[in-house]
């Protein structure tokens, strides 16, 4: 019997079971139903009670800072104090309006380069909340920003009082979702209150360089789902955030939505399923427990596609946009029952013409238990099986807890030079599951070695029972690599052998950037290349605003290029 | 949207019935009705599953509905009406456990026995619930109901008893292959 039909009778049985009370209780509803403005007095009252200490903190505070600005300054001191409510406005340019009691800007900041763009040369000092948000709205439509394939915005906002600011967060989603609406397309208006004393969350809004709303709603989505990294939604809009959020169904504790996030200028999931079956050769018709969801993965948004034919399980990675197949992978279901799995495993990658050949499925069944070794040991247990004695030199790392048809597992990437490792360690035991090393596919061609990936390295880790599984064999169509680039054996982070490095070039881009904290750069890339036969890292990275390009010499280490951009 | 066909029922659901509780809240008792039969089953496996008696549980569904009707003002949208209403009945399940234990332990149940003067439950049913009630942990009952009556999601689970994640998982697939067990021990 299958988990399915167990929940079934199991669901069966309850409903049987429960009986039918709705006369007593409708009988028993007469007038004792708490009013909406009792219901919110009681609300408000417990509020009161819980915040009364928090309260006591805030004064304490306010008079610290109160001190110090008189230090700074008295202007600063006479508009700082008339500070009601921050309002911050994110699509993907990031604005912060401070308010008055009155809700008359006192001022308005652009927080990244979009942002300039929307301000222009608009003066809003001294005009209403209300015209202020039309006028800022307005321009994000006019710009671009804002449309019907970008039609997500996202409201923040700070308050002290936290019934004014939930408030002032309904008064402000509202009047943007008409403002809008009136403009013939479904928008998506996602809205929250964050707290003005949230040190953890400043510090990550200003390590990834992106508002305090941002950094909170992205905060929220993560905690629901440990699948996805802090760091992959960094990059991404309101818009792509909210589909992502969405689409795996996460509704964030503090976050409110009203609309649709826009899909428009995605294929769309049935599309993203029929590119899959083609590229399994599989009819869509034979698929059972399909899943479509969005994803990011390095700034681009991904439908992850998975579905079982038979006893193989898929898994595909879809460029959203374009329909082009990323990643795949396939290997037999563990839950399918021994003996009736006759073919068997295999992985492919896109457009590498990859052949499998088959192996049985074992079924042996797999305990559980509820300790867990952390994400971080499982990567160090890849790295030491991997023989990676310098983590630095891996990039792109992931380690994520996965549910494996029961049995918890780690599921472990990384890169280093232009290898790429994957790992399944058992999250319970720490032991190597499963291993599969490959050159990338995306690595530039020329820079890479000869393409033969092994898998299950360091024989003798492996369980029989994943061994069987995941026997694979791959050939990839991997670009040529010089005998110097190691390959295959996955042992040695790339250019031990005459290059520097990916990190060390990073680190002299670093340099030459004057960045102290590396901690301050996102989308970062360090990608060995073949310059008209010089080898050179290609090294790009954004602070802020501003994005950086470089090209290191792969042997000296000498700056060939250096470029800075805004990012718009 | 594309998800909506991922998910239709989930998210149309959710708003159906936040829209509901938003009727309750302006006195619609047919409002609470429709809420009742949605949600009611599920609400009574839940409190089942945590008192293991058939009379407490009947007394806290009934309970839930009246607290739905006196405080559906000061729900506020979210998006999660079913978490609301979980939310109560397990608050009220767990204040009547402690009465409970304030007065008598509570004798073994026959389960076997314990809905045989149902009507609508079968021999089946019966022996679903029995080794539901006997088989399982408190907790492990608790993440199998909330998933296969409530339709809750592991992480909606994890989140409405305050549990991580895996341990949730672990928990209902530990929980699920001790009930196939039985069934094969059954069968043989």
């Amino acid at each position: 019997m299958t988990n399915r039909e167990k929940e079934e009778k199991i669901r069966t049985a309850v409903c049987h079971a429960a009986p039918d009370q709705l006369k007593a209780i409708l009988s028993s509803c007469t007038e004792s139903q708490i009013p909406k403005a009792e219901a919110l007095d009681v609300q408000k009252e417990r509020l009161g009670r819980m915040r009364k200490k928090e309260r006591r903190n805030v004064w304490a505070a306010a008079l610290a800072a109160a001190v110090l600005l008189v230090c700074v300054g008295g202007y600063s001191l006479f508009w700082r104090g008339g500070v009601d409510s921050v309002i911050l406005l994110d699509v993907n340019p990031s604005l912060s309006l401070s308010v008055n009691a009155k809700e008359r800007v006192l001022s308005a900041e652009a927080l990244n380069e979009d942002a300039r763009d929307i301000l222009g040369s608009m003066d809003l000092k001294g005009t209403s909340l209300e015209v202020a948000l039309n006028a800022l709205v307005g321009s994000m439509l006019q710009k671009g920003y804002l449309g019907e394939a970008q039609n997500s915005i996202l409201v923040s906002v700070e308050n002290d009082d936290a019934e004014k600011g939930r408030l002032m967060q309904q008064k402000v989603s509202e009047q943007i979702a008409r403002y809008l609406q009136t403009d013939s397309m479904d928008a998506a208006v996602l809205s929250q209150t964050v707290s003005a004393h949230d040190t953890s969350l400043e510090a990550l809004a200003k390590q990834y360089g992106i508002s305090v709303g941002k950094a909170a709603l992205i905060q929220e989505v993560v905690a629901q789902d440990e699948t996805l990294a802090y760091e992959s939604l960094v990059p991404m809009t309101i818009n792509e955030i909210a589909l992502i959020a969405s689409s795996r169904d996460l509704k964030a504790e503090n976050v409110v939505q009203s609309g649709t996030a826009s899909s428009q200028g995605y294929i769309g999931a049935d599309s993203a399923l029929d590119i899959s079956c083609g590229h399994a050769g599989v009819s869509v018709n034979d698929i059972y427990g399909q899943e479509v969801e969005f994803d990011s993965e390095r700034g681009l948004m991904i439908y992850e596609v998975e579905f079982q034919v038979g006893a193989e399980e898929y898994e595909y990675h879809i460029d959203a946009a374009t329909g082009e197949v990323l990643w795949s992978e396939h290997h037999p279901d563990d839950d399918w029952p021994a003996g009736t799995a006759g073919t068997g495993a295999g992985t492919s990658n896109a457009g590498t013409g990859t052949v499998s050949t088959g192996t049985g499925t074992t079924n042996t069944g797999a305990g559980s238990s509820t300790a867990y070794i952390g994400s971080d040991a499982a990567l160090s247990a890849a790295y030491t099986h991997a023989g990676i004695t310098d983590p630095s030199s891996a990039f792109d790392v992931k380690s994520e807890l996965d549910d494996e048809h029961g049995q918890m597992i780690y599921e472990v990437e990384f890169q280093v030079g232009a290898e790429e490792y994957e790992y399944h360690i058992d999250a319970v035991t720490g032991e190597v599951l499963w291993s599969e090393h490959h050159p990338d596919d995306d690595w530039p061609t020329g820079a890479a070695g000869t393409g033969a990936g092994t898998t299950n390295t360091g024989a003798g880790v492996v369980t029989g029972h994943h061994e069987e599984e995941h026997h694979e064999e791959e050939h990839h169509d991997a670009p040529v690599q010089p005998a110097s680039q190691e390959a295959g054996t996955g042992t040695a982070p790339a250019g031990t052998s005459s290059y520097i490095g990916s990190d060390a070039a990073l680190s002299i881009a670093y340099t030459h950037a004057g960045i102290a904290d590396p901690s301050a750069a996102f989308d970062v890339k360090s990608q060995l290349d073949d310059e008209d036969g010089r080898m050179v890292y290609e090294v790009e990275f954004q602070v802020g605003a501003l994005e950086y390009d470089y090209e290191i010499d792969a042997s000296t280490g000498e700056v060939l290029k250096a470029e800075t951009d805004r990012d718009d | 949207m594309f998800w909506l066909a991922a998910m239709p029922a989930a998210l149309g659901e959710a708003d159906r019935l936040e829209n509901w509780i938003r009727q309750v809240a302006q006195g619609d008792k047919e409002a609470l009705g429709l809420l009742y039969q949605q949600t009611g089953a599920g609400v009574y496996g839940y409190a089942l599953s945590i008192l293991k008696s058939r009379q407490d549980a009947e007394d806290v569904q009934q309970e839930v509905y009246l607290q739905v009707w006196r405080s559906a003002a000061s729900y506020s949208p979210k998006g999660k009406p079913m978490a609301w209403i979980f939310t109560i009945t397990k608050n009220l399940a767990l204040m009547r456990l402690r009465e409970q234990k304030r007065t008598v332990a509570v004798s073994p149940q026959d389960w076997e026995a314990a809905f045989a003067d149902l009507e609508s439950v079968d021999r089946e049913d019966g022996i679903v619930l029995k080794e539901l009630l006997e088989t399982l942990s408190d907790e492990e009952r608790q993440i199998v109901v909330l998933h296969a009556v409530a339709g809750f999601k592991h992480r909606e689970i994890a989140s409405l008893m305050k549990l991580g994640l895996g341990t949730v998982l672990s928990k209902y697939n530990r929980a699920l292959k001790k009930l196939k067990n039985l069934e094969k021990g059954e069968a043989t």
